[in-house]
């Protein structure tokens, strides 16, 4: 037997959290390197699922998967408790959305932000007035995405 | 000591173990990469939780979480020895599942680093490509190859990770959508599968096959009743067959009816991801029928090889039209999936593969009924050999029908090669080859 039996937990909220906090602390003071780079991919796979709506854990079977008998035989359970935590990301990310681009699209928000963190991943980011509205946007998104996931974890 | 203090010294204890694991002998070309990937990933946990609140529980919990996560991923590359799966197999399966598993995020984005390890029995194949959701440090997605240990030299049968390249194909969400858009929404139209009480009610059926009927008895009814999850599973299969026909061609039907057969027999059992396998075979030979190869042998002159083909085909592809109840698509369904995966594949940078013509195939065949590794190399002696371009599908194609059929000895007599001998005339193949690939490359590098 394990050390522990617990319900697998859903980390979602808090991960997603700190990844808009730590996006938030880069964008004000932005720095190149590893981390910062990681902090931005990880966002821009979160924005990814919100363009296709694709928020599901895909941990497919082995090809040879077979109706065991016995105690295993019961039919599974693909989502598990923890979904209901990924499924509360989105309404954050789409109050965060609203709150800060309004009426633009998925399709253009995503475009735009992942555009803007792979400037910042790789220190090159323009110094337009343009790109630094984008900047001032982007940080509020984040902001707004961070606080919406801490009021859900209270 | 706190929970915080712990997590912090676990970091350090993941670092050294990491350190330790890489004294060993593992696959070439990958380690230094996994190396940097995984450092960064800790690094970045440690900036992480170094400031913590030691309260944060939620926070905690995280961190613990995703330090687990990497503790386990360097218990798997321990178990990655670069002697206990065929690596020159891996590499050609690299060239057909990376192109697909890059996710696009930027324009200098990583490409997603291969593992490979060996463990468990026949049911361990499997490509692994690491959950991206709600995790904090993934840099580049490991994306790892399972083998079966037993099974290491076996390459004809590890045509089966074509299907498992729609599996790690799906876990993108851009092609999840497309796919589900183009490939699984024709599948899905129409027929018995159509819904949850319309696949309830066929499972039910009392003119199901005899099998099926039997097995339905062995279960209380709730087994019968398909849910909706399990069925959006079974289409997930249904896609990922047709990924495997494509991508790995007549080879991929031989290993899926002989890996899927041998753990059940009788062809009928399903389960809570996979639907009977009769129904399965049943769809591939629409699409085979659709793809034209049930007149492939007909393109071919070598009456011996024709033969051989007409026997591959009879076996695994079916030599009569499938049953009523397990046909649970129309041809029409079938062809419009087939006919939308291939594009998707190609605009990916997947190559897809079909029969190949008599030229191709032929000399293959030949040395290995000469028990001579079957690749493009020049033979003749020649002081400038010329080295043939081969694709590694047709090393595996030539060498199921040499499986099923049967070679002339010199004194008359008709002899079957080993199985396992046969399987490592075409591993050293496939090896061999790939030197000539690279050999080839670098060559029109230099001309360029």
């Amino acid at each position: 037997m394990t050390l522990l039996s617990m319900y697998k937990r859903d980390d979602s909220r808090t991960v997603y959290r700190i990844l808009a906090e730590q996006a938030v602390k880069y964008l004000d003071h932005p720095k190149a390197g590893t981390e910062s780079k990681i902090i931005f991919t990880n966002l821009a796979r979160l924005l990814e699922r919100y363009r296709y709506d694709a928020f599901s854990y895909d941990a497919a079977p082995g090809i040879l998967e077979v109706f065991k008998n016995g105690s295993d035989s019961q039919p599974m359970d693909h989502e598990g408790p923890g979904r209901r935590g990924v499924l509360e990301v989105i309404p954050a990310l789409e109050a965060a959305h609203m709150h800060v681009y309004r009426t633009l699209s998925k399709d253009d928000l995503v475009s735009g932000l992942k555009m803007l963190l792979a400037q910042l991943a790789a220190s090159n980011v323009p110094s337009d007035q343009g790109t630094k509205d984008s900047l001032a946007k982007a940080r509020l998104f984040f902001e707004t995405l961070s606080d919406g996931l801490r009021k859900r974890s209270a | 000591m706190n929970s915080k203090e712990f997590l912090l010294q676990e970091c350090e204890n993941v670092r050294a173990t990491l350190q330790d694991v890489l004294r060993h002998d593992y696959a070439a070309g990958s380690s230094e990469e996994f190396y940097n990937e995984f450092c960064e990933r800790l690094g970045l946990l440690e900036s992480l939780l170094r400031p913590a609140d030691p309260s944060d529980v939620s926070a905690l919990g995280t961190f613990a979480e995703e330090i687990s996560l990497l503790s386990t991923l360097v218990h798997h590359m321990e178990r990655s020895h670069a002697g206990e799966f065929p690596w020159p197999f891996t590499e050609y399966l690299q060239t057909l599942a990376t192109p697909l598993c890059k996710e696009h995020l930027a324009q200098n984005e990583g490409e997603p680093i291969i593992r490979v390890y060996a463990e468990g029995g026949l049911d361990t194949y499997q490509i692994n490509l690491e959950n991206d959701l709600s995790v904090l440090n993934v840099g580049r997605r490991i994306f790892t190859i399972v083998f079966p240990r037993t099974l290491r030299h076996h390459v004809l049968l590890h045509a089966i990770f074509g299907h498992e390249i729609g599996h790690a194909a799906w876990t993108i969400p851009k092609h999840k959508v497309e796919l589900l858009d183009k490939v699984l929404r024709p599948l899905r139209a129409s027929g018995p599968l159509n819904s949850t009480s319309q696949a309830t009610a066929w499972l039910r059926d009392a003119s199901a096959p005899g099998p099926i009927i039997e097995i339905r008895n062995q279960y209380a009814d709730e087994y019968t009743e398909i849910k909706r999850k399990q069925l959006d599973s079974w289409f997930q299969e249904f896609m990922c067959d047709l990924f495997g026909l494509v991508t790995f061609g007549g080879s991929f039907l031989a290993a899926h009816q002989t890996l899927l057969l041998a753990l059940d027999p009788t062809g009928h059992r399903w389960g809570p991801y996979h639907p009977p396998y009769i129904c399965r075979k049943a769809m591939l030979w629409h699409a085979c029928r659709h793809l034209k190869w049930n007149e492939f042998a007909t393109s071919i002159k070598d009456e011996k090889l024709r033969a051989d083909i007409e026997a591959f085909l009879n076996i695994y592809c079916g030599s009569t039209a499938p049953g009523p109840w397990e046909n649970v698509f129309t041809e029409a369904q079938v062809a419009a999936a087939v006919d939308a995966l291939i594009p998707i594949l190609n605009a990916a940078g997947t190559s897809c593969t079909s029969m190949p013509e008599e030229s191709r195939l032929l000399p293959l065949v030949r040395m290995l009924k000469d028990q001579i590794p079957p690749c493009g190399s020049d033979l003749s002696g020649s002081d400038t050999p010329v080295n043939r371009d081969v694709d590694f599908r047709d090393i595996l194609l030539a060498g199921w029908l040499v499986a099923d059929g049967s070679t002339a000895q010199s004194d008359g007599r008709e002899q079957h090669i080993n199985f396992l001998e046969l399987n490592k005339l075409c591993e050293m193949g496939l090896l061999q080859q790939r030197a000539i690939d690279r050999f080839n490359l670098a060559r029109q590098g230099e001309d360029a």
